[in-house]
């Protein structure tokens, strides 16, 4: 026995001319079908040959019988894959067509038509309620951009995409059969010299494209769970995109708070680090402090003042004022509290919210996106320049030199 | 389905004249081609997917299996559907008098 030659299938099974076409043009160059699947085929190195192959669709196992009376017509079993049997001949040989009457080939196909439209059928509902379900998670979500940002969307639109690769693989089969059994009850035979090579190379590069963006989708949330990180946020400046407790109380005496210690992490005073293709860059910084000595206004306790941060750079600048909005949206507007909008130098927008002791402040600028949520005494007015400060040396590192 | 209804293809027409008398499958192709005085080779494909299909709809049987050979046979629905093609042939014949007395 000769070597065996593994190639890539390509092309659609139900492709019948095609790939007995493509057999032959094998054969030719002395590579003979021995074995084939759904992905790949396998062909014994020999002599080239001029050969003919019929790939016949048989319900059930045929008998030896059955194969007998073919082997004696001068059709040879070659291989098979489900339902597909493949029958070669020498080319020089009179043996007769396999087939010698379409209409009644085309009936022999009608029950495979059959299933393929109801797997049709069905794979649409699904498909329709998949991405129904899809659409439902942004149209009904109140933050559809944030959301799209913290969850998975570009892993889901591939996903989508991956799934209306697979719906097209099925309508795309099912027309196939569908056409050619048209065909045949119309007396037309099948056309074995169908030209192969277009075909498989189109089919190539789609399964390709498929390929790589099914094993992408599988490797973002690895990504996503080697970028994430929570850790303590370090008492000395750092190079975050940060505002500091210290530099809006600017009193000496202001120490940290520790809170909740898990994980050997304060949570009250922590860095959570986050990665998404939309937001490769994201932050969430809490640090709490508290002054010794200092009451608060209302006398209800020592003066513990306390900021969160939120940090997104985005990939895409067009995003940016859409996340701010529904950062508004989340965290005031259900609290009915007035929102005023200002034109900064320096920054995009800014809208700051002002609740008695809680001030929020939302800015943007290009594609990054920063909210602070402050609870403490000082005014909201001298946390602004801060703002713009920040976002100016993190897009831009080289603006520090002055 | 309607399949084995009226007009049958040719191979069926002759898959089923041969079965009047039961045969297996080879000889059966020998069978069909003195039937029909050598004017029909008929391709195994073709054959087999035939006889797999009047098995279905009942017009043919199995009287013998020994597991080497199967034993094909007409059945009496088989029969009935033969003979309305055989008159619907012979009315078609008929009808083509016509070319006859034109000439």
């Amino acid at each position: 026995m000769g070597k065996l030659v593994k190639k890539l299938m390509l092309d659609d099974i139900y492709a019948i001319g095609r790939n007995e076409n493509w057999f032959s043009a094998m054969a030719r160059q002395g590579l003979h079908l021995r074995k084939f699947g759904r992905i790949f085929v396998y062909f014994e190195k020999g002599e080239p040959k001029e050969t003919k192959y019929r790939i016949d669709y048989l319900k059930g196992t045929p008998s030896q019988e059955q194969l007998d009376v073919y082997h004696d017509c001068g059709w040879d079993f070659i291989a098979n894959n489900g339902d597909f049997y493949v029958f070669s001949t020498d080319e020089k040989s009179c043996s007769p067509e396999l087939h010698t009457d379409a209409i009644e080939q085309g009936f022999s196909l009608s029950e495979l038509d059959k299933r393929l439209r109801n797997n049709l059928i069905i794979i649409s509902i699904a498909m329709f309620l998949f991405l129904g379900m899809m659409a439902g998670i942004y149209v009904l979500n109140d933050e559809p951009f944030l959301f799209m940002i913290k969850g998975q969307f570009v892993q889901q639109m591939l996903l989508v995409i991956v799934e209306l690769y697979v719906f097209y693989a099925v309508i795309r089969n099912y027309v196939v059969v569908h056409n050619l059994k048209k065909s045949l009850l119309q007396g037309q035979g099948i056309n074995h010299n169908e030209d192969h090579r277009k075909a498989r190379v189109l089919s190539g590069i789609l399964a390709g494209i498929y390929l790589s963006i099914a094993l992408f989708t599988v490797f973002i949330p690895f990504i996503d769970i080697t970028k994430s990180k929570d850790y303590t946020l370090p008492k000395a400046d750092t190079d975050l995109p940060v505002i500091r407790l210290a530099e809006i109380e600017q009193n000496p005496d202001l120490v940290r708070e520790t809170g909740y210690n898990g994980n050997n992490i304060d949570w009250a005073n922590r860095v959570s680090h986050d990665w998404s293709l939309l937001a490769p860059v994201q932050y969430e910084i809490e640090e709490h402090g508290i002054v010794n000595g200092e009451m608060w206004a209302d006398k209800s306790g020592m003066y513990s003042p306390s900021i969160t941060t939120r940090y997104y750079k985005l990939t895409f600048d067009s995003m940016a004022k859409n996340l701010t909005f529904d950062l508004i949206n989340r965290y005031v507007r259900r609290d009915d509290i007035e929102i005023k909008e200002f034109n900064c130098p320096g920054l995009d927008k800014i809208y700051i919210a002002e609740d008695d002791i809680r001030k929020q402040i939302f800015a943007y600028l290009g594609n990054q996106v920063m909210h602070i949520t402050y609870y403490g005494k000082e005014k909201i007015e001298d946390i602004i320049p801060l703002i713009s400060y920040k976002l100016h040396p993190y897009q831009e590192p080289v603006a520090r030199e002055d | 389905m309607s399949n084995s209804r009226t007009p049958m293809t040719e191979a069926m027409y002759y898959i089923l004249l041969a079965l009047i008398n039961p045969n297996h499958g080879y000889q059966l192709m020998a069978a069909i081609q003195r039937v029909s005085n050598g004017r029909i080779k008929m391709g195994p494909g073709t054959l087999y997917g035939v006889l797999t299909r009047l098995q279905k709809d009942n017009l043919i049987e199995i009287l013998n299996d020994d597991g080497r050979r199967k034993t094909y046979a007409i059945t009496k629905e088989g029969r009935a559907a033969l003979r309305v093609e055989y008159k619907r042939l012979q009315d078609m014949i008929q009808d083509g008098r016509i070319l006859e007395e034109s000439l």
